[in-house]
This record gives C-alpha cells, structure tokens and sequence, in this order.
C-alpha cells in the first residue's frame, strides 16, 4: 500500500481506482499505477473565493497530496455566505492562507502551499513545475493571462510543458465548467467572443437623459466624482464613497422623477456584482475536480471539453466540444489578422471604444499601433501624451486601407492583429 | 429589509430624509439577496430541513443550505462515525471516529454560520418513524440519503403527504435525486423578461401619448424625430398600417413588409446614417408585434380544480389566481405588467411613457384587488387579509406563472401506467443513439431492490459490490433485478416479447449496474460535492417559491459530465 493511502480511510476512492468499470478505456487503466499517479500529481488552484474553497476541499478528498493555491485577495464579510473555509473572525486576511490553513486542519495528510499573490508575479518555472492547473477565477483578464502563459509554454520536444488548464465559472444558478489541452484543444481566448461584454452606456445619455436608476448611478461615478472630488481616487469597497455615490445619483433621479436608486443597486451598479451561491460553486468546482481526478487517473473519460449548467429553470446542461479557432489570436496555427470593417468619417477616439466592446476583443485599456507607428498607446505617460491628439483623428487619416494594427494591453501577454478595411 | 445599521440624514433629498445603510445581515448576505430578495430569505430563515441518513452527499447538500442561513437543520442516523468516512465527508474529523455520525456532522455544519440553528437525533430513521412519528412533524423539507428501505420511503411520504421530500443517491461516478411536492405553486420564477407592450391593443391614454408625441413626425426637427420613443413608433407605424390594410401585420411575410415601412420613415441624412429610436423599433417588430398568447402554464392554472372551487382552505395563490382569471374572463387580456424596456428617448418622454404603462398596471391591479377582497369575504376571511403587495407581485408576473404536482414515491416505485408509459417512451426517443440516461433509472431501480432485500435480511453487507470477491455474484442479482423491473413495465405498457429475454436488456442497463456495482456502494467526493450543489439548488427553489425546479428526478453522470431530467 503506497504511503498516504490509508486502507480504511480512502476505502470508497480505493474501489475506483483499482476496479476498471464498463465505461473505463481498458488500454489507458492501470490498477497498479493509479494510486502512485494521483500521490505524485502536483496540481495548481488559481483563487481561493467561493470556487477556490470548494476545489480545495475537494481535491483533498480525491486523493492528490500536493496542492499549491494562489489568491491576491483579503477576506470581506461579504464572502462569508459561500466561502466556506472563512469564519467571520478572518475578515482581513489573505484567502490563500487561511483557506489552505484549515484544509490542512481538516484532511492532515495533504500538503497545501499558500500564495498570496498575483498570478502575474509568478515566473514560468513556477507555473512549469505542475502537472495541472485548476482555476477558479471571476475575472475575464486573469483567465485570458493563464490562457495565454500556458498556451506559451507549450513545447512539442518535450510533451510534458503541456500543462491542462482546467477552467470553472458561475453566476447566479448558471456555471461552466471546461477542459483546456493547450494547443490541443481549443483555448480560453478561441471561446472569448461566447461571452457577452457589459453594454456601455453612452457618455451623452448618462449626461443629458438618463431613463433608468443605473445611468444616474453611472452619471454619479463616472462624470461627477471626478468634477467633485478631483484626483481623489473612488474605493468602491469604501462605504463613504458608495454612500456618497448613492446620495449624488439619487438626487438626479429625483430631478428627473426616475425611481428605484437604492444603496444596494448603486454598490451592485460600480462595482459589476455578480450575483453568487454556493451551491452553484459547489457545482461548477465538482465538476472541475472530478475531470482532474479522471485526467489523473484514466479511471473514466475526462470531458471533451464544454460543459454549460443552467439552474435557474429545472436543471439543464450541454456538453459539448468547442471548437479551435484557426485563427485565434493565442493559440491559432495561422494567425490571420481579423479584417475589421469602419466607416471613413470615425475618430480613433470612437474606434477604440468601440474595439472595447466588442465580444472578442474587451481589452480595458487598449493600446493600438499601426505599421511602424504608435497610433495610441496608454503606457508610459509619456508616450500617451504624446500619442493623445490621434485620438481626435480620423482613422482612415491614420490607417491606409488593408492595413494592419496590433492592438494590445499591457495586462496580457499577446496582441491581437486588425486587417483595417474602409466601407 | 428592516433594522439598518445606520441611517444618513440629508436634507436636501425631498421625501428621503433618511438614507438606510445595509444591515450587517444585507451585507453578509448581498450576494444571494440579489438572486431571491428578502422574501426568499425569510423563507430559508423559517425552514427546518431534517437530513435523514447521513452521507457525503447529503451532508453537502445542507452545507449549501447553511451557509445561506436556512433556520434550522436536524440531522438522523444511528451510526458511528467510521475512518472510511475521512476519505469521503468533509464534515467529520479524525477525533469523531466512532462517536455519533448524526452528532458529529450536526456539530461542524454548525459551525459554518451562527444564523443556523443545527441540532441531531442518534436513532435509526426507520426505528423513529415507527416509535414516534410525532418526531417528523416539526420538519418543514426531508432530505433523504440512500440506502433507505422503498418501504420507509412510502410510510414517510404517505404520513407527511404534505411535507416536500429529496431522496438521493450517489454511487461512485452517478448520482441521482427525487423531488416530490404535492402542490408548488411559483408565482416569482424569474423569466428573463416581463414585459407587454400592448402594442396591437393599446388602451386610449396610450393611444393619445402617441397621437401627441408622434404629431407632424415628418416635419419634426432631427433631434425630437430621432428621440420618439420606438413604443410610439410602433404604434404610429401600426396605426398606418391597419388604416391601409385594415387588420394588423400578423404573419412573417405582412411583418417584413411592415419592417419596410419603418425603415422607409427612418431618416438617413444624419450623424451616423440611421436613428437609434428606428432601429429599436425595427428590432422589436418580429417578437413585440403580436396579441399576447397565455401560456400553457397559466392556461393549466385557470382550468384546475382549485381556481374553480374556491374554500377556506384555499391558499392565497388560488384566491388570486381565479381574481386573475375572472379578470381575464371579463377583459379578455391580462392584468399589465407594467414593465416598459429601456429605449432611446428623451428623459421625460421615457418617464412619461412608463407612468403610463405602470398607471394601467395599478388599475388592472385595483380590479384584482378588489376580486381578490370578494372571494377572501366569500370564504369567509377577512377581506384584507392578502396584502396588496403580495397581489402586485401575481400580477407582475401572471403569464410566467407555475404549478408542479409532483409524482408521488409510490406511483414511481410500484410503476404504475404513466411512469410505465414515460420510461418506454424515454427508451423509444433514444432509440439508435445509446446516451439516454433513462437507462441509469433502471439500473438504479435494480440497486434498490438489492438494498431492500438486504435490509430484509440479516445478511452483514449491504451494497453489491462491498468486496471484490462478491462482484460477480452481486451484479447477477442487481441485474436480475432490473430485469424484473423491465418485464414489470412491459406487463404496464401490453409489450408481448419475453422481455427478459438476454437480447432485449439494452447494453446500458447493463454497464450502468456494472458501474453501481464497481462502486460497492461508496461515495466519489466530487460526485457529491457535485449533487450536493444541484440538490442544494433545488431545494432553496422550493423554500423560496421562486425560480423553477426540476420535475421530478435529476441524474448525474460524472463519466460524460452531463445530467438529465425524466419525470418517472
């Protein structure tokens, strides 16, 4: 018996492991190096917030015994209806450490390193030194960098720097869970555009006819903090600021006889919240863990490769396998540039916020250059200083007809290339 | 939500001299608030689900119900908490081997929050239920672990026919949960849209709004003509149309020509090339166009028994539901809901619009509202004893709303001629695909059949497949079990073929009990966890009323990560 693996304890796990079941692909099962497998198996968590508890918990039970979890972020009250590694008396403290704290306390024989950081302060050895990732993660730009870092590291010689990424998100009762091969099989960004990106409202509506709560609250946030507080930067966790937010946006929609500003929208309105259960985390992190288990262990066939859940009506899921895209921008054998069509009369002030929104690009802060030129870019100051009067121009001033513009963003670690074309 | 933890005085906010702070509840809470709102919360606070029989799934199924603060929680079971349980339940701990499972795991649950009251009884269920039944009244949910015996399943639900029941199971890579509810009647199931815009029946103010806003439109200067709200649009288009044709555009062919039409009135000489207003309109003609059709849902709830025959024991959904329909039966059309979308358009016109809309909205509901009083005074209750609000809320979402009587344990169990009918019908659907997993149903039924003859006996294992010398003979017998099952629901549907028979056992069935049985009725944590959450799902849509659940069994395949719904 391999040290670790308790007879008694793991009796139930045992009997998958060493029994091959009729659904079991007989060529890839070993009964005899299962169990060694799943010991020696080093695995990555990527957050530890209401998916990352849960992964934890259950990766400890599935058997893996080296387990590394890294999350930026502090404790808030707030998380304390799902996060269920937290007690009330750890408000303030970094997740990572307190979540594999108590993993720790409760399964023994597992060994779980805490990292409070950034995932972006990590080197590529470190991310190298796994066999798997499993991210649990509410943030579109973290993901695209995991994507794309691991898309990166893969090197045909050596098969081994191909690194699983196994993906999970939830909102409300709706989740996704997904299997990402790097390289292999299609990628975080070939699946970008499935994602809707929050409609922006137009400046001129917010300033002079606002119909709904929301736009007074964006009015408050967006035109006057900055009038009123000048370089005083917002904290949206900061309840003075949200109560002052609150208030401004109320007055107007007082003036303007629109109802329901409410201090709950208002927090919900600034700082996109998404709506989240721990039952739809415990979910989403199952369904993760359970495809890590079977990666690891050929105990059963690990999902190929999508899986949507939808809770909000019965229970409904779609499995499918999503497709590469042969030109993404990541992970793409050939990448082509995306022929994208503008009228001759648009400002690249205008373009950009319209690249902004659009489904698969949603860069925050683009910077755009075109051949052998910078057309706007935001960092350093300097440099967008200088590059600021463009925004007034024409783009057809700038971009002659067919030509290319790589538009980038300093948070991720590739550029996406734009064929211009004039309609 | 009552008791704010701080108010703001500020002067300047007419009628609003108090700003109200989230309470240190809210703010706990906020991110679930926004799915079911204090209501729903309320709900969860005054439930007490009793977890009988404890299990790694079901003991994660009230980890999500504690931690979004369900009131109480008592958890049954006569074991001891055993090592193998380390391996697979994340609430007990090296220290409770051989102390209390019910006592142990009551005690860590607990511990997730201070909202939830938690509480154990250290018997065995079935002994409980015979030497004091009185014990199961007090619960308001029975979460129910397998392995039970079919037959304390039945004398559970036939002396608490009332009291919604779950009853799952979780065997190595499936799982599967049963749902029964007598009654659920949903009135806030949250559809992604509400809204009616009356378009081809419109009632005179909003006629005349769009008469006034709408005037000299083709002489109107370009920022007023590129701001009339795409609802008066419509109205005006519409209005043109029939004094040219005499009926509504109905069909596809009549609606693109229609779509013509506006885009014939859009004026293109502008910044841009087109009017925002215009597309809106052009956008809305294929799905707003239309008489509005009442569903099949509400159609159901308006023909039951129980809208017909009002009593004094009639629950407040059916006094208004039959207000509802007497509306409808002297309206000929719903009560409004009142929600107007977001459009291009001036401030005020946009105000003005939709106190237009929620305007006929609070007249439909006075009318309710006053058919509600009558039928209360008719049964005899007080004539105010259904709050307004608890109405507006039926009316706001009349078309959405739903009714579910759930199968009961017995008709399943002892097939009776509908679940014959739908299990045959589920097998001719997948005819030639081989995925249903309708198939995994009557391997499970072969389980169970396996555990009650065990627990009838005094035979020391319970689950085939406990040890691997015992495989061979356990998945004959589970097998032979299903298939008695099947012949069972050939008799119910008049097949004539010897359904058991090798050749007629579908290949599925087969590997379905070859997959139980490899499990020996052991737990895979993930699965669980996994079930856990969707039992946890299903259970707060039924606490709450809101949201729709799923009827009535739910499985979960872990080996092609996908699940599926049969109503058995």
């Amino acid at each position: 018996m391999a040290v670790g693996y308790d007879v008694e304890k793991w009796k139930y796990l045992r009997r998958v492991l060493e029994r091959a079941g009729p659904f079991t692909d007989k060529d890839s099962f070993d009964a005899s190096m299962v169990k060694e497998a799943l010991k020696d198996v080093k695995i990555l968590v990527i957050g530890a917030g209401g998916l990352g508890c849960e992964i934890l918990k259950n990766l400890a039970l599935t058997g893996f015994k080296n387990i590394d979890v890294i999350d930026m972020d502090t404790i808030d009250v707030s998380n304390l209806n799902r996060q269920f590694l937290f007690r009330s008396s750890d408000v303030g403290q970094p997740k990572a450490t307190c979540a594999a704290n108590f993993i720790k306390s409760r399964v023994p024989d597992v060994n779980i390193t805490p990292h409070f950081c950034a995932i972006q302060d990590k080197d590529i050895d470190f991310y190298m030194s796994f066999n798997s990732i499993i991210c649990g993660l509410d943030s579109v730009e973290a993901r695209r960098w995991i994507n794309a870092t691991l898309v990166n590291m893969v090197d045909w010689n050596n098969p081994d720097t191909c690194k699983p990424l196994i993906d999970g998100g939830t909102e409300g009762f709706k989740g996704q869970s997904r299997v990402i091969l790097p390289k292999m099989t299609s990628c975080y960004e070939c699946s970008l555009d499935m994602l809707t990106p929050r409609q922006a409202v137009p400046i001129c509506t917010l300033a002079t006819i606002p119909r709904q709560p929301a736009h007074c609250i964006e009015w408050a946030s967006i035109l006057e903090w900055p009038r009123v507080k000048g370089d005083l930067k917002m904290d949206t966790d900061d309840p003075e600021h949200i109560t002052w937010l609150y208030t401004t946006a109320l007055k107007r929609a007082q003036e303007f006889g629109i109802e329901g500003v409410t201090y709950t929208l208002t927090q919900g309105v600034v700082k996109n919240i998404i709506p989240a259960i721990a039952s739809t985390n415990a979910i989403i992190a199952a369904s993760c863990c359970n495809e890590a288990f079977k990666l690891a262990t050929n105990t059963a066939p690990f999902l190929n490769n999508y899986m949507m859940y939808t809770g909000n009506e019965a229970v409904y899921t779609y499995t499918f396998e999503h497709e590469r895209k042969e030109n993404c921008p990541v992970c793409g054998e050939q990448n082509e540039p995306t022929n994208v069509t503008i009228r001759k009369d648009v400002k690249l002030g205008e373009w950009i916020e319209e690249l902004k929104a659009r489904a698969d690009i949603q860069l925050k802060r683009p910077s755009l250059m075109g051949l052998g030129k910078s057309l706007y870019v935001q960092q350093p100051p300097q440099l967008e200083e200088k590059t600021r009067p463009n925004l007034e121009k024409l783009v057809s001033e700038l971009v002659g007809n067919g030509e290319e513009v790589a538009v980038s963003d300093s948070a991720l670690p590739f550029s996406l290339r734009l064929r211009v074309l004039y309609e | 939500m009552a008791d704010p933890e701080a108010v703001i005085a500020d002067p300047s906010l007419s009628g609003h001299a108090a700003v109200s702070l989230p309470s240190a509840k809210e703010k706990k809470y906020d991110r679930q608030l926004r799915l079911w709102g204090s209501s729903g919360q309320e709900a969860l606070e005054n439930a007490h689900i009793a977890l009988i029989n404890v299990s790694a799934v079901g003991t994660e199924t009230l980890k999500n119900l504690v931690l979004p603060g369900i009131g109480h929680f008592t958890v049954i079971d006569s074991g001891r908490v055993e090592e193998a349980d380390l391996g697979v339940n994340f609430f007990v701990t090296a220290d409770s081997v051989g102390r209390s499972r019910a006592e142990a795991v009551s005690e860590l649950l607990g511990e997730l929050n201070p909202d939830s009251e938690g509480t154990y009884i250290n018997a065995a269920p079935s002994d409980l239920l015979e030497s004091s039944p009185e014990t199961f009244s007090k619960f308001t949910h029975f979460l129910i672990s397998s392995p039970v015996s079919t037959s304390f399943l039945f004398n559970l639900q036939s002396r608490f026919p009332n009291t919604p029941l779950f009853f799952l199971y979780s065997l190595g890579f499936v799982s599967s949960l049963r749902i029964s509810v007598p009654e659920l009647t949903v009135v806030e199931t949250h559809p992604e849209s509400t809204v009616d815009l009356r378009l081809l029946n419109p009632w005179p103010e909003l006629s005349q709004l769009m008469e006034e806003r709408t005037k000299g439109l083709d002489t109107m200067s370009e920022k007023e003509h590129g701001h009339v709200p795409y609802v008066l649009l419509l109205l005006y288009y519409l209005k043109e149309w029939k004094t040219q044709y005499g009926t509504y555009p109905s069909n596809y062919k009549e609606k693109s020509a229609f779509k013509d039409l506006l885009r014939n009135g859009m004026r293109t000489d502008v910044a841009g090339g087109s009017e925002e207003n215009f597309d809106e309109a052009y956008a809305a003609v294929m799905n707003h166009v239309k008489k509005t059709e009442i569903s099949s849902s509400l159609k159901e709830i308006f023909k039951d028994q129980k809208c017909e025959q009002l009593g004094a024991e009639s629950s407040d959904f059916w006094i208004i539901a039959r207000a509802v329909r007497d509306f409808y039966n002297e309206n000929s059309e719903l009560p409004m809901s009142g929600t107007l979308p977001d459009m291009k358009a001036e401030s005020k016109d946009y105000i003005t619009l939709q106190k237009t809309y929620r305007r006929k909205a609070q007249e439909d509901l006075d009318k309710v509202e006053a058919s509600v009083q009558k039928h209360l005074a008719s049964v005899g209750r007080d004539a105010s004893a259904i709050p307004r609000s608890t109405i507006e809320t039926f009316t706001k979402h009349t078309n959405y709303v739903k009714l579910i009587r759930f199968r009961t344990l017995e008709q399943e169990y002892k097939v009776d001629d509908t679940h014959a009918a739908t299990v045959k019908r589920q097998i001719a659907f997948d005819e030639g695909m081989d995925e249903s997993l309708i198939y995994l149903t009557i391997a499970l039924k072969g389980y169970q059949k396996f555990i009650d003859d065990r627990l009838a006996s005094s035979s020391t294992s319970l689950h085939p497949g406990e040890t691997d010398e015992s495989i061979e003979a356990d998945t004959e017998d589970v097998l032979k079990n299903a298939k008695h099952y099947l012949a069972l629901l050939a008799q119910k549907t008049g097949e004539t073929r010897d359904p058991t028979a090798e050749e007629v056992v579908p290949q599925l069935v087969v590997d379905w009990v070859g997959e139980i049985v490899r499990s020996g009725g052991g737990e895979l944590h993930n699965i669980s966890s996994m079930m856990g959450g969707i039992a946890a799902q299903e259970i707060i849509k039924i606490i709450t009323h809101q949201y729709i659940p799923s009827n009535n069994t739910i499985l979960v395949d872990g080996i092609k990560s996908k699940t599926a719904v049969f109503e058995l």
